[in-house]
C-alpha cells in the first residue's frame, strides 16, 4: 500500500498535467479518481461509480442551479433588464459618475435574481454599453465598473457558488446566501465610493448627466423596472423570512419572470426554448465537473489522502492565519488559471477538513471563497468577466478591460480582509434568519 | 459536404437533440412540480410529499441527459491557458487524445451505471422517501445518457478524425 503522500503527490501531478493539456476539467477531475482508484484498490472499486454518480447528482439543493439560470435567461433574453437598466438610471444619474453607479447598482440588484456573475455582467453590460457610449462616458470607467460589478453576481443571494459549496460542505444554502448579503453592500458602496472619487478628480470621465425627461416620465421609466424588482424582493424575502427554501424561491423565481415576460409579452416560445438550452447547457457544464470531483474526493478518501492531510497539517501546529493566507494565494494563483466554480470544486475536497479541523466558521469561510472567486473572475488570462464584457464592447483590447478592473480587484482583496478581521460583517445576519 | 446530412451525421443529431429535450422537460416539470408545492402550501396547506424527491430525481435526468448535446456544442470547461498556445495540429492530436481518454471514462460509467441501475431492479429496491418508487426508474438516466454520451463521443472524435485527415488532404466525410 502507498503511502497517502506518494498518493497525492501522483493524483496532483496527473491532475495538473490532464488539465495543462486542456482536457476538460469534469474529465480530468474523474479520470485522476479513476485513476487513483485502481491503483489503491484495482478494479472492483469501480462498482460505486454509479452510486457515486447517482449520490452526487439527486440533490434538491443542487436543483436550484438550473432554475436560477433559467430565469436569468428569461430576463436577459426578454428586455426586461434593459428596462431595468433605465429605470434605474432615472434615480441614479445625480451622482458624480452618473450612469456609471446605475452599472454598479444595476449589477447587485441583477445579483439579486440571478446566481451568476458571466450573466450578472452580461444582462448589465448589454444594456449599458451602447448607453454610456451613446453619452460619451470613458471606456476604461465604464467597462470595469461592468466586469467588476457583474462579479457581486455570486455574492449577492442567490449565488450558483454557493449553492454548490454548501451541498458540499453540508451546510445551510440559506445561511450562506444571507451571509453574502452585507459584504456585498460593502463591495456596492466601495466601488461607488470609487467612482465617486474618480470622477471628482477627473471631470473629463463622465459627463454631467441632466434629465430633459418630465417627472412623470421618469417615474414611469423608473417604475418599468419593476418586474426586476418585484423578483428581487420575491427571491430575497421569500428566503430571508423562512417562507421558502433557496430551491423553491428558484423555482418561483422562474415560473414568475415566465408568466411576467407573457404577460408583458416579452417573451414568445423560440425565447423560452433558447432559455431552456442554454439553462440546461450551462448545468451540465458546472455539475458534471462537480461528478467528477465526487469521483476524485472518493478516490482521495479511499487511499486515505485527505485523513492523512489533516492529520499531518494538525500536527504542524500552523497559526490558523498562516493557513489562511496560504489559502487566499493558492486562490489567487488558481484564480488565474482555473474558472471560480472548477477551482472551488477541484479544492474543496483537500481543504475543507482541514477548515472544520482548524475550527473555521463553515458559513464565514463560504463567504471568503466566494470572494476569492470573484477575485478570479477579473484575474487575467482566465476571467470570465474581463471576456464577457470584452465581447459586449467590441473592438476594446482585453488589456483595457484587464487595467480597468485593477482597482476593483484590490477593493475585492481589501473585503476579503476586512471579512477576516471582522468576521461579523459575514456571520452576524444569518442569526436573526427565521426557520 | 454537412456532416448533419449523412446517415452517421442524422443520428449523432437526434442523440444530442433528444438529450436536450429530455433536459429541457425534466427542467420544465421541476420548475411547475416545486411551484405547484409552494402555491398548493401556501394557499391550501396541503403538501405534495414528494415535490424535493422528484425534483431531485428530474435533476438526474437533466444532468445525464443533457451531457450528449454539451459535448455537441462544445460547451465543458477546459483550462485553455496552455492549450491555446499550442499550434492547431497540436491542437488537434491533444484534444483527440483528451476525447478518447475522456471517452473510455464514460464507457466505464456507462457499464457500471447500467450494472448499478440492474442491482436496484434486480434488488428491488425503493425509495425511503414518501414516494417509494422503484429506484432503478429514476436511476436508469444515468446509464441512458451515459451511453447517449458515448455514442456522441465516437461521432466527435469521427469529426476531429476527419478533421486530422482532412489537413492532411485526405478528407473523409463521417
Amino acid at each position: 500500500m502507498m503511502e497517502w503522500q506518494l498518493t497525492l503527490f501522483i493524483y496532483i501531478i496527473v491532475l495538473l498535467g490532464l488539465l495543462a493539456s486542456g482536457v476538460w476539467i469534469a474529465f480530468a477531475l474523474a479520470l485522476t479518481g479513476c485513476l487513483g482508484l485502481l491503483l489503491h484498490s484495482g478494479w472492483s472499486i469501480f462498482h460505486n461509480l454509479g452510486m457515486i454518480n447517482w449520490n452526487a447528482a439527486n440533490s434538491f439543493t443542487l436543483t436550484a442551479i438550473p432554475l436560477f439560470l433559467f430565469m436569468g435567461e428569461i430576463i436577459l433574453k426578454s428586455g426586461l433588464s434593459n428596462e431595468f437598466y433605465r429605470g434605474l438610471s432615472v434615480v441614479l444619474y445625480r451622482l458624480p459618475g452618473g450612469l456609471i453607479h446605475t452599472n454598479i447598482m444595476g449589477c447587485a440588484i441583477f445579483s439579486a435574481i440571478s446566481g451568476s456573475s458571466v450573466a450578472t455582467a452580461a444582462a448589465i453590460g448589454t444594456a449599458a454599453i451602447p448607453e454610456l457610449r451613446k453619452r460619451g462616458y470613458d471606456d476604461r470607467l465604464s467597462l470595469g465598473s461592468l466586469a467588476a460589478g457583474g462579479t457581486l453576481g455570486i455574492l449577492i443571494p442567490p449565488s450558483i457558488v454557493m449553492i454548490i459549496y454548501g451541498d458540499m460542505v453540508q451546510e445551510s444554502v440559506a445561511k450562506l446566501f444571507i451571509a453574502g448579503v452585507l459584504p456585498g453592500v460593502i463591495l456596492v458602496a466601495l466601488f461607488m465610493a470609487y467612482i465617486i472619487f474618480k470622477v471628482t478628480r477627473n471631470r473629463r470621465l463622465a459627463p454631467l448627466e441632466r434629465m430633459h425627461l418630465a417627472r412623470g416620465e421618469q417615474l414611469r421609466l423608473f417604475l418599468a423596472g419593476w418586474p426586476v424588482m418585484a423578483l428581487m424582493v420575491f427571491i430575497l424575502g421569500g428566503i430571508y423570512m423562512g417562507l421558502t427554501t433557496p430551491t423553491e424561491a428558484a423555482a418561483l423565481g422562474a415560473s414568475s419572470a415566465v408568466i411576467i415576460g407573457l404577460l408583458l409579452k416579452k417573451i414568445t416560445w423560440p425565447i423560452i426554448k433558447e432559455a431552456l438550452t442554454s439553462a440546461v447547457r450551462v448545468t451540465v457544464m458546472i455539475l458534471f465537473i462537480y461528478q467528477g470531483a465526487q469521483v476524485f474526493s472518493f478516490a482521495l478518501v479511499n487511499a486515505g489522502v485527505s485523513r492523512g492531510l489533516v492529520a499531518a497539517v494538525t500536527q504542524l501546529n500552523l497559526p490558523s492565519s498562516v493557513f489562511l493566507i496560504f489559502v487566499i494565494l493558492l486562490y489567487l494563483v488558481l484564480g488565474c488559471f482555473i474558472d471560480g466554480i472548477s477551482m472551488m470544486i477541484l479544492t474543496l475536497p483537500l481543504l475543507f477538513p482541514i477548515i472544520t479541523e482548524m475550527g473555521f466558521n463553515p458559513i464565514w469561510f463560504g463567504v471568503i471563497m466566494t470572494l476569492l472567486i470573484e477575485m478570479g473572475q477579473i484575474t487575467p488570462p482566465m476571467g470570465v468577466n474581463l471576456f464577457t464584457i470584452h465581447g459586449i464592447a467590441g473592438g476594446i483590447p482585453i488589456s483595457e478591460v484587464v487595467m480597468a478592473c485593477i482597482p476593483y480587484w484590490v477593493m475585492l482583496l481589501a473585503t476579503v480582509l476586512l471579512i477576516i478581521l471582522i468576521p461579523e460583517l459575514a456571520v452576524w445576519l444569518p442569526q436573526f434568519m427565521l426557520e | 459536404m454537412d456532416n448533419n446530412q449523412t446517415t452517421t451525421g442524422q443520428i449523432l443529431y437526434w442523440v444530442s437533440r433528444c438529450g436536450i429535450i429530455a433536459g429541457a422537460t425534466a427542467l420544465i416539470l421541476m420548475g411547475i412540480l416545486i411551484t405547484f408545492e409552494i402555491l398548493s402550501r401556501a394557499v391550501f396547506g396541503y403538501s405534495t410529499l414528494v415535490a424535493d424527491e422528484m425534483s431531485a430525481y428530474l435533476l438526474v435526468l437533466l444532468l445525464f441527459m443533457g451531457l450528449s448535446y454539451t459535448l455537441r456544442t462544445d460547451g465543458f470547461l477546459r483550462v485553455e491557458f496552455l492549450f491555446n498556445r499550442f499550434p492547431k495540429n497540436v491542437q488537434l492530436v491533444v484534444e483527440l487524445i483528451s476525447s478518447v481518454l475522456s471517452m473510455l471514462y464514460m464507457v466505464l460509467l456507462a457499464y457500471q451505471s447500467w450494472l448499478f441501475v440492474y442491482e436496484s431492479y434486480d434488488f428491488g429496491f425503493s425509495s425511503i422517501m414518501p414516494s417509494g418508487i422503484q429506484l432503478w426508474i429514476p436511476q436508469f438516466a444515468i446509464p441512458m445518457g451515459c451511453s447517449l454520451m458515448v455514442i456522441e463521443f465516437v461521432g466527435h472524435i469521427g469529426r476531429l478524425v476527419w478533421k486530422m485527415a482532412d489537413s492532411t488532404g485526405e478528407g473523409a466525410v463521417v
